[in-house]
């Protein structure tokens, strides 16, 4: 049988899963959306090549802080 | 030119008597069985778990195709590089559950995985194929690439077909001596030439070459600014980027080469140094592959073909002949460092999906004796694709990962949809993969979007549609999700 503190974090991790799941989404979005409107007549380097670093080392660190949590 | 021969040949000497020798000690401790000589008995450590994940992922494509799509295309090659990277979400999401039911039910490849799920042999047979099939063209791809590096930088030299046959043979021998031990391994040194190399090379161009960050940037602003926009000088319009970035955002876990590293970590710690050591090896390989792309625009604009930006970039007098070589030979590691894993990964699939699932009662040293006598039969194949240089051998790899994809809604159904049965997998797969190959060899783009992104959808309905009209094999779903959901908790894992 289930305890108490075992369903707590079951819902959780489920809020956190939504969660990301959103967050992922947003960062594909921009992906996609940002180079081809915003910055589409912006042709220098802090343009598209900054954003797609930015945006590249934003999404890495949002995975760190998903896997840093691992544990055996 | 002899003498650009004589260090060619010398400087692939070498790394090949460093390689050989470092297969040859993989072997010690090597035990018996199929997960010993395909998975390493699932003990490999977090370190060279990294090195061979990126040493695979990372082929020949990334100095010679990506640099040539930022020679052609400009920033959106960083964009559809990076956005590769991002799908290595998916691996956050999957990897554990890959790796924990890999070792639960003791799966050797991700066909196995799939046919165990579905309680169904032949969704694991037509994975399998679809695998071979797909896989077989883009390894042939590679190697053709080695041998051209070879002949270029030799003047000729050293000819194509010598080219292929120096790396078919270095393949097929560091995948055979002792399976994924001899292939991580050897894939750890040519990932940590690949990318001390490129580093190197890098800051000398940009250095010797510009002076520097601040006037290699200004320099690009001022003669190719259309080329820091999107869709800059044409080649990245929306529709070809969403249709290059989607099959590539799902290749950790569609591409079997890839996906069967899951297995292979010793520990969840160990997969977590894989997946961190991998992203900020893709991060810092993915940035300066592109800068040598905007470097060759400048140093060397006039080339009619962008394939030939690296290895003109690399043959320009500022670059010394020892550096280029060693740059050759780290091209040369991208390359073989895939094609050793797609055969063993492709080997095991054989042994396990195809001949298992026909011989059902062939023991396991016969199975293990099958998967290993296929190794060099799927090298001599892609070999002959190679040397024929067919024009659909390159049709079949631009496919591949588009191909590939048509696996993704199969794999996301196995460990999320416990509805999604073996009619629906084997019916999308199959709907998918003949989609996608049609319109390719075809040229056939409907409303302008590429193949992948059509196959994609079409293979997805079906697998729903079909799932939901056939019965699905509830127990092993419930055993396998629930065991999934339980565990997943005590590992801290999403």
């Amino acid at each position: 049988m289930s305890t108490p503190t075992i369903e707590n974090k079951k819902k959780n991790f489920s809020k956190m899963r939504r969660g990301y799941l959103v967050w992922f989404l947003i960062l594909l979005g921009l992906d996609y959306i940002i180079p081809y409107t915003l910055l589409k007549n912006v042709p220098k380097i802090y343009g598209s090549f900054l954003f797609y670093v930015i945006w590249s080392l934003i999404t890495l660190i949002s995975m760190f802080t998903i896997f840093i949590r691992w544990r055996d | 030119m002899q003498i650009h021969t004589f260090y060619t040949l010398l400087a692939v000497g070498i790394w090949i008597i460093v390689g050989t020798l470092i297969a040859v000690a993989s072997r010690k401790g090597l035990g018996k069985g199929l997960s010993e000589y395909f998975i390493a008995n699932r003990k490999i450590s977090g370190f060279v778990s990294a090195l061979t994940y990126s040493a695979t992922t990372y082929s020949a494509f990334m100095m010679i195709g990506l640099a040539g799509f930022t020679y052609k295309g400009g920033v959106g090659a960083l964009g559809f590089e990076l956005t590769y990277l991002a799908g290595l979400m998916l691996v956050i999401f999957f990897g554990p559950r890959f790796w924990l039911v890999g070792k639960r039910f003791e799966y050797v490849t991700p066909a196995e995985l799939l046919g165990d799920r579905y309680q169904n042999k032949g969704v694991a047979f037509v994975a399998a194929a679809l695998c071979l099939i797909f896989l077989i063209p883009y390894s042939a791809v590679q190697l053709m690439g080695v041998a051209y590096l070879m002949e270029v930088l030799s003047y000729g030299g050293i000819p194509f077909i010598v080219g292929l046959l120096v790396a078919i043979i270095i393949a097929i021998v560091w995948a055979w001596i002792a399976g994924m031990r001899s292939v991580a391994w050897t894939d750890s040194l040519q990932a940590l030439v690949m990318i001390i190399t490129a580093i190197t090379i890098t800051f000398f161009i940009i250095y010797k070459g510009f002076g520097g960050f601040g006037n290699f940037f200004n320099k690009l602003e001022l003669n190719y600014s259309q080329w820091l926009t999107l869709p800059g000088p044409g080649f990245f319009s929306f529709k070809a980027y969403l249709g290059l970035t989607l099959p590539w955002f799902f290749f950790s876990i569609s591409n079997p080469q890839v996906s069967q590293r899951l297995f292979i970590p010793k520990s969840m710690h160990a997969l977590k140094q894989m997946c961190g050591g991998f992203l900020i090896f893709g991060f810092v390989y993915t940035v300066i592959t592109v800068l040598w792309g905007f470097s060759a625009r400048l140093l060397c604009p006039d080339l009619s073909v962008a394939d030939k930006a690296s290895p003109t970039l690399l043959a320009l007098p500022l670059i010394p002949t020892a550096l280029a070589l060693i740059a050759m030979v780290a091209i040369m590691a991208a390359a073989i460092s895939t094609i050793d894993s797609i055969m063993l990964s492709l080997s095991s699939m054989f042994a396990k999906d195809i001949y298992q699932n026909v011989k059902t009662k062939a023991r396991e040293e016969k199975v293990l004796w099958v998967g290993k006598f296929i190794i060099p039969v799927i090298g001599v194949t892609a070999f002959f694709f190679a040397r024929a240089r067919f024009g659909l051998i390159s049709t079949l790899s631009v496919a591949s990962s588009a191909g590939l994809l048509m696996m993704v809604p199969t794999i996301i159904g196995a460990f999320l949809w416990k509805r999604g049965t073996a009619a629906g997998a084997i019916a999308s797969m199959i709907v998918g993969a003949i989609i996608t190959a049609t319109m390719y060899i075809t040229k056939c783009y409907p409303l302008g979007h590429w193949p992948g992104v059509w196959g994609g959808i079409t293979c997805s309905v079906v697998f729903v549609g079909i799932s939901l009209l056939t019965r699905a094999p509830r127990e092993k779903a419930d055993e396998f999700i629930n065991y999934l959901d339980k565990t997943l908790l005590e590992k801290n894992a999403l």
